[in-house]
């Protein structure tokens, strides 16, 4: 990859990186600084990168990255089903897409990212897996999982409202 | 209708029991123990009027009812069917059946709820400006260059600051030999004393040899033999075992000439002064900044030391060594 194409992905996919790193730390400061370290790190291996497969190198990076800033964080995180319960704003207040990204905060974080990869970028399951180190299998597992308590909460809340 | 919990199942598996169970009902019946299996044998437990068959004494609950298979839509896998229809691994036949299934069981709503999971990224949310991540071709300058860089900057600093005065860097070598001077001026004042002791008790006699003005210098002249003493440079004198000091000889001062005290130069050839021999490349270690060098380690977790070496015989620094943890620079000058 040269400098140039390094370049371009900085203007193609920065904001995607950031949007899925922000959906986890919930810190804008840190959210850009795995940002920058992401991008530094694929700068150094660059000559190594085949600008193909620079977007799914980006995102493997930052999810590593993501993960030692989240295990520095919360030590426990990522093994423990968080079971949170409350939401910060008044639910009647909150639009679907909204009450989503709640949900999406109940979620365990490997659930979370597996989502995220699917929706946001769009992977499929085996890109997933290569960026998170997953089985193609494991993968599925994890996004129906995921489905099906981001179903439960919205029916729960769905109860709530009604 | 009721959704089946943990607080409700019990009237499920009654109105199961009773046969009073809609389709819909039986699927989430169904769906409910299969996610809580343990919950199974308490239905069994209550028992099942129409599918209990007798065998013996024991009462079995027919659970064909509880098997899936997961290439047919039924009660139990129609959840996993719908989460393939959202992330879109159905074909078209499949995804038709689904349709069909979901309406027919009045399942809309459920599968609603499940096309509502899909996340949508917020686009007004961006990193901002990217300038700071682009590059330009150039050289890479290594994560531990950093440290590298604030640990020269601070020996750039503390060169321009003398922090700690090189002359009072001290060798062994000097101190044995300062030692020995010390000692042996020691000497030369005691006896120096005893001398002017003597001289004052005989006050009549004019002594000729004793210059009482500086006590650090004495230089006395004898005819063929010198006598001098001084600390100031790090040189020993050719020195008596016996002074004259023990010794003041019985003179007719009238009848010889006078003895006139010279002070003697230290160019002077017939001073009987003999440098201490130094090896001509003998060198000295020295680490004239091991405070900043030890407090800046601590600081950034690292071995940080800083040393020269100083050609003896010239005072000249002819090597340097800097070691910042891993990482060791010499620099030696060219012979």
């Amino acid at each position: 990859m040269t400098a140039k194409e390094y370049n371009s992905c900085v203007d193609q996919y920065a904001d995607n990186i950031y949007r899925f790193v922000l959906k986890h730390l919930k810190n804008e400061d840190e959210a850009k600084d795995v940002v920058q370290d992401t991008f530094t790190k694929v700068w150094v291996k660059k000559d190594t990168i085949d600008v193909k497969k620079a977007k799914s190198y980006l995102f493997t990076t930052a999810h590593h990255t993501l993960i030692d800033v989240v295990r520095r964080n919360k030590p426990n995180d990522g093994i423990e089903v968080l079971d949170k319960t409350h939401f910060e704003r008044p639910l009647e207040n909150m639009d679907l897409q909204e009450i989503l990204e709640e949900a999406l905060d109940q979620l365990p974080e490997i659930q979370k990212t597996v989502v995220l990869l699917r929706d946001y970028e769009g992977y499929g399951y085996d890109e997933i897996g290569e960026i998170t180190g997953l089985k193609e299998s494991q993968v599925k597992v994890y996004i129906f999982r995921a489905r099906k308590k981001l179903k439960e909460i919205l029916v729960s809340i769905e109860a709530v409202i009604e | 209708m009721e959704r089946i919990d943990l607080h409700n199942y019990e009237a499920f598996f009654l109105d199961h029991l009773e046969g009073n169970l809609s389709e819909e009902g039986q699927a989430e019946l169904s769906m409910f123990l299969s996610e809580n299996p343990q919950l199974a044998a308490e239905l069994e437990e209550m028992g099942d009027i129409s599918d209990l068959s007798l065998i013996g004494s024991e009462a079995t609950l027919n659970k064909e009812f509880l098997k899936a298979d997961p290439s047919v839509i039924s009660a139990l896998t129609v959840d996993d069917w719908m989460i393939d229809s959202v992330e879109g691994n159905l074909d078209e036949t499949q995804q038709a059946a689904l349709d069909a299934y979901v309406s027919q069981n009045g399942l809309q709503s459920s599968f609603r709820v499940y096309q509502n999971t899909i996340l949508n990224p917020d686009k007004s949310v961006t990193f901002g400006s990217t300038t700071e991540l682009k590059r330009k071709d150039g050289l890479v300058i290594p994560f531990y260059a950093k440290w590298m860089a604030a640990a020269a900057v601070i020996l750039l600093i503390a060169n321009t600051v003398d922090f700690s005065s090189t002359e009072d860097v001290m060798t062994n070598n000097e101190v044995v030999l300062a030692e020995s001077i010390l000692d042996k001026k020691s000497n030369v004042n005691a006896e120096t004393r005893k001398l002017n002791q003597i001289i004052e008790d005989n006050s009549t006699v004019e002594n000729p040899y004793v210059i009482r003005e500086d006590e650090n210098l004495v230089d006395v002249v004898i005819p063929g033999e010198i006598v001098k003493d001084t600390i100031d440079d790090l040189k020993i004198d050719i020195y008596k075992e016996d002074p004259i000091v023990n010794y003041v000889p019985d003179l007719d001062t009238s009848s010889s000439p006078k003895i006139i005290p010279k002070i003697i130069l230290e160019e002077d050839p017939n001073t009987a002064v003999v440098e201490i021999p130094t090896k001509e490349n003998e060198v000295v270690t020295e680490e004239p900044f091991k405070v900043l060098t030890n407090r800046t380690g601590n600081l950034l977790n690292r071995e940080i030391t800083f040393t020269r070496d100083r050609k003896k015989e010239t005072d000249e620094y002819v090597a340097y060594h800097f070691k910042i943890g891993r990482f060791e620079f010499d620099r030696k000058k060219s012979k």
